[in-house]
């Protein structure tokens, strides 16, 4: 993608690429391939392959585990600025969610092989994607930790009281759902 | 003194090259441990991580009930390497199990070569990440294991806390997760079931 003042701006608005100069930013975009999704249009499918990772400029993500009818379970939004998809692209495996636009929404996509290039030939740049694909990650570890503590801490019978575990009987069997996908990720 | 074809005959670091692993050589000093010896401390400021090139650790954190193994790594693993990235005290401790031998990569060399723009040290970054998302993937879907079975809590909490503890763990190895020992009650209450069977 040729980049533009507009969108090197918008990339260094994100986190760990705000330490990029101009010129850096730029060739990171360079790898990039621009996309702008429609309302209710997929980023990536449940259980898809992938090996790329988006930055959102604009608009915003749900993050869903599919069922059966259209039914779902949301499990995470992610506005802009910010980087989501970060997982497949750093260690490739099928995607364990959905990514869908939750209105009209502006993001760069970023592959494995513009990260291999990157790490040879740019390494700061490389290094600046993926300080903030740790900084992500590490902040759902401390996400999965709290849910652990609210389990551990909740009483017998509803120990999952907490969002975003459902309780109600026909969300449970859509969280099921989404665990077994999980188990099934390997 | 240690030499690629060592790092190479211990089975592991081959997501580097061997130009890559001789600069590190140059950089990482040898370090040698006796079986019993603490490779770092749980609690320490972290400041480098370990390359195992002969001999095997154990990983291990300090709870209420005493000294938890949440893994034992071996010859071509690296272990605490995210003294790398993360500022925080370690949150484990590494014991060597056997005389080891390691070269020692320190987090000021570490940020010289990021600085200096290497891919050595990028290609560092990206192992830590991949240790983060294998640790996330790993403890929820045992996470999501534990919940989707919710019925008898006091055992499932062992469990947890041991995810959880592992949570905290960041120096453990991918599969760590996997490794967290069941709990002794755990045992005891199956067996109290088939007794009563």
């Amino acid at each position: 993608m040729k980049p533009t003042e507009v969108h090197r701006a918008q990339l260094l608005r994100c986190g760990g690429f705000s330490s990029l100069t101009a010129d850096e930013a730029d060739a990171f975009l360079l790898f990039t391939r621009e996309r702008r999704l429609m309302n209710d249009e997929y980023l990536f499918r449940q259980g898809a392959p992938g090996d790329f990772l988006a930055v959102v400029f604009e608009g915003a993500l749900s993050i869903r585990l599919d069922g059966v009818d259209g039914e779902f379970v949301e499990i995470a939004r992610i506005d802009s600025p910010q980087m989501v998809g970060e997982m497949a692209c750093l260690d490739p495996a099928p995607r364990s969610a959905s990514a869908v636009a939750l209105c009209p929404t502006w993001l760069v996509e970023f592959d494995r092989a513009g990260l291999d290039t990157l790490v040879r030939e740019l390494p700061r740049v490389a290094s600046a994607v993926v300080s903030e694909a740790i900084v992500n990650i590490n902040r759902r570890l401390g996400e999965v930790d709290q849910q652990i503590a609210r389990a551990l801490t909740g009483t017998a019978g509803r120990p999952f009281e907490n969002a975003p575990f459902p309780t109600a009987p026909e969300e449970r069997s859509a969280w099921q759902r989404f665990l077994d996908r999980l188990r099934g990720e390997g | 003194m240690i030499t690629i074809a060592d790092m190479r005959a211990s089975g592991g670091f081959r997501a580097f090259r061997d130009e890559e692993l001789e600069l590190l050589l140059t950089v990482a000093p040898e370090r040698r441990f006796a079986a019993g010896a603490d490779l770092c401390r749980q609690g320490e400021r972290g400041l480098s991580c370990f390359f195992l090139v002969e001999g095997e650790v154990e990983v291990l954190t300090a709870t209420a009930r005493g000294e938890h193994r949440l893994a034992r790594l071996q010859a071509g693993n690296i272990a605490g390497q995210m003294a790398l990235v993360n500022h925080a005290a370690r949150s484990a401790t590494l014991r060597a199990l056997t005389p080891v031998v390691a070269a020692e990569f320190d987090r000021e060399t570490f940020e010289r070569l990021l600085t200096a723009a290497s891919p050595l040290a990028v290609r560092f970054q990206i192992q830590v990440a991949v240790g983060c998302i294998r640790q996330l993937r790993g403890a929820t879907a045992r996470l999501g294991e534990l919940v989707a079975s919710a019925g008898s809590l006091p055992p499932r909490a062992s469990q947890l806390l041991g995810i959880q503890s592992t949570l905290h763990t960041p120096e453990a190895p991918y599969d760590a997760i996997d490794i967290v020992e069941v709990m002794p009650e755990d045992r005891v209450l199956t067996t109290h079931h088939d007794d009563d069977d």
